[in-house]
């Protein structure tokens, strides 16, 4: 290992740990981005069942009566606009994660470049 | 003073003195690309005029030099010399070239320098070559300082349980701990 003392692989392993713990992070969000997109999906669909007007028969002669209910529809709306909302918020909570891990990665490569530069396996640096 | 006023006074003290190390950090990043950017402008103004004459002379010459390569004027006047005739119509192409730098020489030279003093025109130039070195120089020993010194308040940062993201661009050698 040369002359780096074990204290900079020290330091370069929590920065590295940093790094492992900003990408799980960014892995949480992600899903959950995908979940608040599977939920929107699923009111979306549902707003268009309930707004889709409906008619059914009545009474021998068969009148056609629409039973749309407006009233579920505009909770439907309220629902998607903050699932909207929630999207909007989980998109800035992962670009900032994903600013905050590229400077991590970019630190912790050129940290891991100094260390090899110095003798220090990539063995040793992988862990 | 109860023991709750106590603590509520010691934790606002804590976090006052947190704020500030945080404030710190941000005043050293700064200072950091403050000076980033002055090390880019210094590296980026134009040498003083008189230092770029001897490069574009340098380059006139190694082109004149290059072309002169493939055959010697004197060889053709040489013909003159000895009461014949120049015979255009004769002459290789490597000869032709030879001549045309011949004649053009001196003049190239002039023209080069006319361009180079119009380019300078209104130019902003920098440094001399021996003060733009000794400022960079200096900048670079200032930017270690002031890393080192970012990298310390993070460190107590850190250990008063606060965490401050490093900087992409970080001296890695400062973070290892390898810059002393």
């Amino acid at each position: 290992m040369g002359k780096v003392p074990e204290v900079a692989i020290a330091r370069f392993r929590d920065q590295a740990s940093a790094l492992r713990h900003l990408s799980a992070t960014a892995g949480d969000v992600q899903r959950r981005i995908n979940d608040a997109l599977r939920h929107r999906h699923e009111l979306a669909a549902h707003r268009e069942r309930e707004a889709r007007p409906r008619v059914v028969a009545t009474g021998l002669g068969g009148r056609l009566v629409d039973v749309t209910n407006p009233e579920a529809v505009a909770e439907i709306d309220r629902l998607i606009a903050g699932a909207d909302a929630e999207l909007v918020r989980l998109r800035e909570e992962l670009a900032g994660i994903e600013a905050r891990r590229n400077a991590a990665s970019q630190l912790v490569s050129r940290c891991r470049d100094l260390l090899v530069e110095r003798g220090v396996s990539r063995t040793i640096l992988e862990f | 003073m109860t023991l709750l006023n106590t603590v509520k006074a010691k934790v606002a003290a804590a976090r006052k003195a947190l704020q500030t190390a945080s404030g710190s950090v941000a005043d050293v990043r700064a200072a950091v690309v403050r000076l980033q950017d002055e090390r880019r402008a210094v590296e980026a103004a134009p040498i003083p005029q008189d230092e770029a004459i001897p490069l574009v002379d340098t380059f006139v010459t190694g082109a004149l030099f290059g072309l002169s390569q493939f055959s010697s004027v004197e060889d053709i006047v040489a013909s003159a010399a000895h009461g014949r005739p120049i015979d255009l119509r004769a002459l290789t192409a490597d000869q032709r070239v030879a001549v045309l730098v011949a004649a053009l020489g001196p003049v190239l030279r002039v023209r080069f320098r006319e361009v180079l003093a119009d380019h300078y025109g209104d130019l902003a130039v920098g440094l001399a070559a021996d003060d733009r070195q000794a400022r960079l120089r200096a900048i670079d020993a200032e930017l270690v300082a002031l890393e080192r010194e970012e990298e310390t308040l993070i460190r107590e940062l850190a250990e008063a349980g606060v965490v401050v993201d490093r900087r992409g661009d970080a001296s890695p050698a400062v973070v290892l701990g390898l810059a002393e």
